[in-house]
């Protein structure tokens, strides 16, 4: 078991460091710009070319690589720090620690000052459109497994696959004419600030709706045909035969053994769930992790794209290998390899 | 004189009364195993309109798609001269959207075709070999399927440039890997077959095993799995292009359209409704066929 945990937590190391490399690789192509956006249209090309220098944008990509790790393991002070450049580039954390994810060109501060809270707002969104999703899929996908065929099945399979082939960026348009424009119920954007009208949880409805109607389907899927599966198996023939009340059957014999498919499955739906919310925000223009990422991106922050795709990395590897032990855990059969 | 070598001329066997049916009998065989679920019956037949829709675009739409209609600004609501209402530009909804359905039911299946052929390639080269080349091949599917989709397509698109080739391009890198992983694990359990291990007697090269042999019988998966991942890239051409990163204007882009009509909701939302409209019912239409192929593979 230790063995196998070390191993793979190795992996998930690897594997952000290699996606690191390969998210600079992929935006680092043109540094030379850099320099530009950071002083704006109108300085000189002396200008720019003696930050460009002061930065080492110049060096090849390797060595940047190089720094930007060193800047983040703490070991090298990031060269943005330099206190003749002005005093913009200032990180009170002090130049070299661990975790200094460098500076944003786009925010002008350092990346740490930056996507905390904003990450703190995302896995809100995401955390109640999740403890949403998970209740209402499980009830419904047990509901139409119970049955397979029945009317209850086809009518719980066809809103699961309806609901989950409209994009959020549709649905988003379709609540927003109806509840914002049409009824004036709700607002059409969430910027997480009480306003005179709106309060917060008024803000968070539409977002929330927008993200549980995509995912939920998928879940619901997933729970119907593992639940379908078991109602098959010979045991809860057995447990219906020897007189079991109806009820028993599902909870204690059918239903725990369905769980341990649809376990996975939602902790990948995690992972999932990061571009409806980069979407969801957009939309709504909701100061999340998402909204931070496609701003930085069409900007070349290169230092916010980076910090940005290393949590969305680490939530994706995380879950995933909290998911495989909880499956090892809830199911004996498969066995630590 | 000419000396009779007496070696049998070969006459070509004259060809055996095949059971096998031609395209057009086969379509229809097809067919009337679709019959069976209502489920894929009613997706294919949305997928089918649209696609009719697609073909005659030129001859369907009412209107040229990027010609502007400025007095159509002035009140840009469904009229009977536009009957969806025209768009902030004065563009006709109607025809951008029949001329927007040939952009995505060209880029997104081009896009998972590119991503099947590469994807069963790593797939079929790493289940046969294993070993090291398994190794490898598994470490960079884990790398790349590590990444959130939306996040790998933003940072491709923005460093190529926003052109259906590179949208084609970003489908496949993410997509090839989770279809490599699939059919990965078909050939796992299809290489100890029996005609695999026949065909090895015989002499066969490994790729002749690999593709004559091993991929047919992988295809029931592949097929509901593509049917899927269609609907999923048509999604993700609509978010890119209402991110603003699909399609470069005028060219008729779904997602695009909803992007500019989300600036005028509060004003106009039909410019927003109707598209929105069209890319959720083509998206549906791939989920339910894909639903119904499944039933239909389980039944049997």
């Amino acid at each position: 078991m230790i063995v196998f945990v070390v191993r793979r937590l190795t992996l998930m190391a690897l594997t952000m460091l290699l996606a690191s490399m390969v998210v600079f690789v992929i935006c680092e192509s043109t540094p030379g710009s850099v320099a530009r956006k950071l002083l704006g249209p109108f300085a000189t090309v002396e200008q720019v070319d003696l930050l460009a220098e002061r930065l080492h944008l110049n060096d090849p990509t390797p060595v940047r690589y190089a720094r930007w790790l060193g800047v983040l393991i703490g070991v090298v002070s990031d060269p943005a720090a330099d206190a003749s450049l002005g005093e913009t580039y200032q990180d009170s954390r002090g130049n070299r620690y661990f975790g200094n994810l460098g500076y944003s060109t786009l925010y002008k501060e350092p990346v740490n000052d930056v996507i905390w809270e904003r990450i703190g707002n995302s896995g809100l969104l995401a955390g109640i459109a999740f403890l949403i999703v998970i209740p209402l899929s499980l009830t419904l996908g047990v509901l139409s497994g119970i049955k397979p065929g029945s009317i209850r099945d086809r009518v719980i399979s066809l809103i699961s696959i309806v609901t989950s082939s409209i994009p959020e960026f549709a649905s988003a348009v379709i609540l927003i004419a109806i509840f914002v424009v049409l009824l004036q119920w709700l607002p059409g954007t969430a910027p997480l600030e009480t306003t005179n009208r709106w309060t917060i949880a008024d803000q968070l409805i539409l977002p929330v709706t927008v993200l549980v109607m995509y995912d939920f389907g998928y879940v619901t899927r997933i729970m119907r045909g593992s639940m379908a599966e078991v109602m098959a198996q010979p045991f809860v023939r057995t447990a219906i035969l020897k007189g079991l009340p109806y009820r028993q059957v599902i909870l204690r014999h059918a239903m725990r053994n369905a769980m341990i498919a649809p376990f996975t499955v939602i902790l990948l739906q995690i992972h999932w769930l990061i571009t409806g919310v980069v979407v969801t925000e957009v939309i709504f223009a909701y100061p999340g992790f998402g909204r931070m990422l496609m701003d930085a991106a069409l900007f070349g922050d290169i230092a916010i794209i980076e910090a940005a795709t290393l949590v969305a990395v680490t939530i994706a590897v995380g879950t995933q290998f909290i998911g495989d032990i909880g499956y090892m855990l809830l199911n004996p059969r498969v066995r630590f390899k | 004189m000419t000396i009779d070598t007496g070696s049998p001329r070969i006459h070509p066997a004259p060809a055996p009364k095949s059971d096998e049916p031609g395209f057009i009998g086969r379509f229809f065989g097809f067919l009337r195993y679709l019959s069976a679920s209502p489920t894929a019956m009613i997706g294919s037949f949305i997928i089918l309109f649209w696609v009719l829709v697609a073909i005659f675009a030129p001859w369907l739409a009412p209107y040229d798609p990027n010609a502007i209609d400025y007095v159509a600004l002035a009140n840009p609501r469904p009229s009977d001269a536009y009957v969806l209402g025209t768009d902030h530009l004065g563009r006709d909804i109607l025809s951008r959207l029949i001329w927007g359905a040939r952009t995505v039911l060209i880029v997104a299946p081009l896009g998972i075709l590119s991503a099947l052929i590469v994807g069963s390639t790593m797939g079929m080269v790493a289940g046969y070999y294993g070993g090291w080349i398994d190794e490898v091949l598994s470490r960079f599917s884990d790398l790349v399927l590590a990444f959130p989709v939306l996040i790998l397509y933003v940072l491709l698109i923005t460093t190529l440039g926003a052109s259906a080739i590179n949208i084609i391009l970003a489908v496949t890198i993410s997509s090839s890997p989770a279809i490599g992983r699939l059919v990965r694990g078909q050939v796992l359990e299809l290489r100890t077959r029996d005609y695999v291990a026949a065909a090895k007697l015989r002499g066969e090269s490994a790729a002749y095993i690999m593709l004559v042999e091993i991929l047919p019988n992988t295809r029931g998966p592949i097929i509901i799995d593509a049917c899927l991942r269609i609907g999923w890239t048509i999604i993700m051409i609509g978010v890119l292009g209402f991110l603003g990163l699909g399609l470069p204007p005028p060219t008729p882009d779904w997602g695009g359209m909803v992007k500019d009509a989300a600036k005028v909701i509060f004003s106009y939302p039909h410019m927003a409704i109707f598209p929105s409209i069209a890319i959720s019912s083509l998206v549906v239409g791939f989920n339910l066929l894909a639903d119904g192929l499944r039933e239909l593979a389980d039944r049997d």
